[in-house]
């Protein structure tokens, strides 16, 4: 089973995609609420995929891709942005992120973006 | 969970098309010819159809698609923009108006099938035939020239190329971006020789759903198609030997629109960022608070003889000052979008009635706060419908007085210091203040003898008097009752004030003032109770000290005479529940009042201290202690005490 | 949040507060933060149970006495243990004040007994369960219920039916 790590800043996002996640079979390992705990967590819980919000506080969701990269060049990680966050979200493909959904989330979408990567 | 989040963005975005629609039709109307409006109501047209079809609003689509339809008919002239087809067009926007509303609501779309039908039928009668364009087949040739010897030279060093066919999924979200994957990936397969449409499009998102590329690559037809599947939202992609002669996927009428449209969507996207209302507010209220800190700081630094810190903090206010009339700005929004709905409006009416009437907008450009200006919009309305009601004489009546048969209203913005003044003026009979004072006796506002002491001015300024507004006008505004004191009481809710210039015979000027901002406002700090409040500079007339035998008892009711008015006295402590009445019996007791007018009341507050006037930040109470009596808001004082600010009106 | 489901093998994470020596749990992630009693600006003519608003770095924050609210008498004295604690509901913040917060304890979701799989009692629309935590039992509230309806409740009605 794919083990995930979500990190978005708000609690009630984490949760939606939480539970698309889990009815889908996949195993969410650990919740970050901004870049630095991405980060750590990402050492720390080594999870196949990482869903990564781009607003976030204290880091945001781009230079954690950045960081998390770095250690691993293999990290598979989605970016969730909002509609209007075009130029974010290339920005984040070109930091390493591996594909991208768009809020609000649609979970067939979520989960035909998550398959790719097994 | 759905789109349904982004509900408001698409009402508003729509809103503004519509708009664009509707004056567009207007214009048209008297311009039948111009091919750039219907380019650019063929646009609005279009980016509304995509926009209802995202948010699955089938009806708003399937009607826009429809004016789309004859937009596309009438630019390519196949049918004529007359009377009968502005009309209709007219109608679609009303009915859209209508959807819109209903989409706001909640509610679900009415059907619009027969308007569609209409619609559809009006091309049918004048359809003609499709004609094709020839473009310079001599540059084509060359074209195609350069891209064999291309070809010919990748196949030299063992490389293919391809006709790549990538076909987005529709319902993706950020088709540009998908694109910007798909062109990523084949660049780390080889390189584009051209694609189709042009990679600006491609960023910009500006394509149907497919698009295509010419790619030169070492890699193998199978491989690429696998890996251009394996991105995210990918419908379909096929890739096939790429010859000169391939046909080029149909592209109809490219040209102007799409030329525009580029144009357009770079601009915008240049310039133009969203940002959410709510992080708006945000920034003004921190703002707001380093206003009011500033203030705070440098009272105390008075005291201090220090040069060098004397300087710094005047370079700070000056900063602050500077930010503070920046970040305003943000929240500032050009009057036009209320004073857009108004040619219409005139338009209809002049068609209804037998009166002439032309418009005249001045200052549309004057901004002012964006929460004003989503509430001035009715007053206003009023204003001029009853200008075409009352104020203008008919056709008929005007040649007898020899005035000109087209009547004038002129429709005006302007600002004035930290004020906007917007008035709304007419040609029309002016009015007469011996018919207002025969009315107000009607109504029984006032007592006849009353009415002889009172000057013109003091009659004409009746007609904002609660009461004053007859049935009749009220069927006039949209059945909804709002009479002239509405528009007062509107105007006054957003600090503001009315006051009307009018001469018999020759017409009459409505004069609106408003603060330019609502987010930060002067106040008069006081002390009621052992609680600071804050009372709005704008209400307060003036503060006077008065002693017991001052006032005197009227009718159970304390008042005090001031400047020949008797005034009523109003106790803040027993109102608001602060604790004990003031004793106003009390011999040799000095009682601090402050002198306040709501609408056409006035009142005496009694406060224990008057603290001192400041620039304070609105902060709303949040909605478990909404609609407050008495209370109309809260502020952060410099010293981090929350102070309530009084809602004069009702307290008066 | 304890929501019908959500994964059975899921834990909940609790806020624990007290009143009138009563145990009560919040989930956490609807707490903001938690703070020791502060200044309160009386606002006139509110309920009995809204004690005010408070300044929260700069926002306008108000706050609901959970004692005044369930009916419970206050306090005597001054009591350094008074905590408010800044919840989110409907997007607005509000501060409740409570006796005391003790702890953050986590628990199954399944040790959540919810109203409906026992004996309800009349107000049991407040509650949105009760969780056994070793001996003790937590009473987690609807708080959203609780602040946006003007109903009485008192503290017996949420012990009534459990």
């Amino acid at each position: 089973m794919s083990k995930v790590l979500i990190a978005d800043d708000t609690a009630f996002m984490r949760m939606t995609l939480k539970n698309i996640l889990e009815k889908n079979g996949y195993e969410v390992v650990g919740e970050a609420e901004d870049g630095v705990q991405a980060i750590e967590k990402y050492k720390e819980l080594n999870p196949s995929l990482v869903t990564m919000d781009i607003t976030m506080p204290n880091l945001d969701g781009i230079a954690a891709i950045k960081e998390i990269v770095k250690n691993d060049p293999e990290a598979k990680i989605v970016v969730c942005s909002a509609m209007g966050q075009k130029a974010l979200v290339i920005e984040a493909l070109n930091a390493g992120a591996k594909d991208f959904i768009v809020k609000p989330f649609q979970p067939d979408r979520i989960i035909d973006s998550l398959k790719k990567f097994q | 969970m759905s789109l349904a989040e982004y509900k408001d963005i698409f009402v508003s975005e729509a809103k503004e098309y519509l708009k664009t629609l509707n004056n567009c039709v207007l214009d048209l109307e008297k311009d039948p010819e111009n091919v750039n409006l219907v380019e650019e109501m063929f646009r609005a047209a279009h980016s509304l159809k995509g926009m209802a079809g995202t948010m699955g609003f089938d009806q708003i689509a399937s009607l826009t698609h429809q004016m789309e339809s004859v937009f596309d008919e009438v630019r390519n002239q196949k049918i004529k923009a007359e009377k009968r087809v502005i009309n209709l067009l007219f109608e679609s926007l009303d009915l859209l108006e209508k959807l819109l509303s209903q989409v706001e609501e909640g509610e679900e779309e009415e059907d619009v099938s027969d308007l569609a039908i209409k619609l559809g039928r009006i091309m049918e009668t004048e359809s003609g035939e499709e004609k094709e364009g020839e473009e310079g087949t001599a540059e084509k040739e060359e074209e195609r020239e350069k891209e064999k010897e291309e070809i010919k030279r990748a196949k030299e060093k063992g490389e293919e190329v391809y006709l790549v066919t990538v076909k987005v999924d529709e319902e993706c979200l950020l088709k540009s971006v998908r694109a910007y994957m798909v062109v990523k990936e084949v660049r780390a397969l080889g390189s584009i020789l051209k694609s189709i449409p042009g990679e600006e499009d491609l960023e910009a998102g500006t394509f149907a759903d497919s698009f295509q590329m010419v790619v030169q690559t070492s890699f193998q037809a199978d491989d690429i198609k696998s890996k251009l599947e394996g991105i995210s939202e990918i419908e379909k992609v096929t890739v096939e030997a790429y010859e000169t002669e391939t046909p080029e996927p149909s592209k109809k009428k490219p040209s102007l629109l799409e030329e525009q449209q580029k144009e357009l969507l770079k601009k915008t996207s240049e310039k133009i960022i969203r940002v959410e209302t709510d992080k708006l507010d945000a920034l003004i209220g921190l703002v707001g608070e380093l206003v009011v800190n500033r203030t705070r700081v440098l009272e105390l630094s008075k005291n201090i003889k220090d040069s060098e810190l004397k300087n710094s903090l005047e370079q700070l206010d000056l900063i602050t000052t500077n930010l503070q009339n920046a970040v305003m700005k943000l929240r500032m929004v050009p009057i036009k979008q209320v004073f857009d709905r108004f040619p219409r409006l005139v338009r209809d009416f002049s068609q209804s009635k037998s009166k002439k009437v032309n418009l005249v907008i001045e200052g549309e450009e004057t901004e002012l706060d964006r929460s004003i200006v989503n509430v001035i919009g009715e007053p206003l309305v009023h204003l001029v419908r009853n200008a075409m009601d009352h104020g203008i004489e008919r056709s008929s009546d005007r040649k007898h007085l020899n005035k000109k048969d087209l009547a004038t209203i002129k429709l005006s913005a302007r600002h004035e210091g930290s004020h906007v003044i917007i008035e709304v003026e007419d040609d029309g009979c002016g009015i007469d203040p011996r018919k207002i004072k025969t009315k107000a006796t009607e109504k029984g506002l006032k007592a006849p003898q009353d009415l002889e002491k009172m000057s013109d001015d003091e009659i004409i300024k009746l007609i904002f008097h609660n009461g004053f507004s007859t049935s009749e006008e009220v069927t006039d505004v949209s059945g909804r009752g709002v009479g002239m004191d509405a528009v007062k009481s509107t105007i006054e809710a957003l600090h503001g004030e009315i006051n009307v210039d009018t001469r018999v015979g020759k017409g009459s000027r409505f004069i609106i003032k408003l603060p330019l901002t609502l987010a930060i406002i002067k106040a008069m700090l006081v002390k009621i109770g052992g609680d600071t409040f804050a009372i709005p500079v704008e209400s307060i007339r003036e503060n006077v000290y008065v002693s017991s035998k001052d006032i005197n008892t009227v009718q159970h009711q304390k008042v005090i005479s001031f400047r020949e008015e008797i005034l009523r006295l109003v106790s803040l402590r027993s109102n608001l529940r602060l604790g004990e009445a003031e004793k106003l019996s009390e011999n040799g007791v000095v009682h601090s009042v402050i002198v306040v007018e709501a609408g056409d009341r006035k009142a005496g507050f009694l406060v224990d201290e008057l603290i001192g006037q400041q620039e304070i930040v609105i902060k709303s109470l949040g909605k478990i202690l909404e609609g407050l009596k008495g209370i109309a808001g809260a502020t952060v004082l410099a010293n981090g005490e929350v102070a309530l600010i009084l809602d004069v009106s009702s307290l008066v | 949040m304890v929501k019908e489901g959500s994964p059975a093998k899921g834990e909940i994470q609790l806020v624990v507060f007290n009143l009138h020596g009563e145990e009560f749990g919040i989930d956490i992630g609807q707490v903001k933060e938690v703070l020791k009693y502060t200044q309160v600006t009386h606002i006139p003519h509110t309920a009995e149970y809204v004690e005010g608003v408070i300044n929260l770095r700069g926002e306008v924050v108000p706050v609901v006495n959970l004692r005044n609210r369930f009916g419970i008498p206050d306090q005597e004295g001054e009591d350094l243990n008074q905590r408010i604690i800044i919840i989110e509901v409907e997007g607005d913040l509000v501060g409740l004040i409570v006796d005391s917060v003790t702890e953050v304890i986590r628990m199954p979701v399944r040790s959540v007994e919810s109203p409906s799989d026992t004996v309800a009692g009349s107000k049991s629309e407040f509650v949105e369960g009760v969780g056994k935590y070793d001996d003790r039992l937590l009473i987690i509230l609807k708080l959203e219920k609780i602040i946006t309806t003007e109903e009485r409740i008192s503290l017996s009605d949420l012990q009534d039916w459990y």
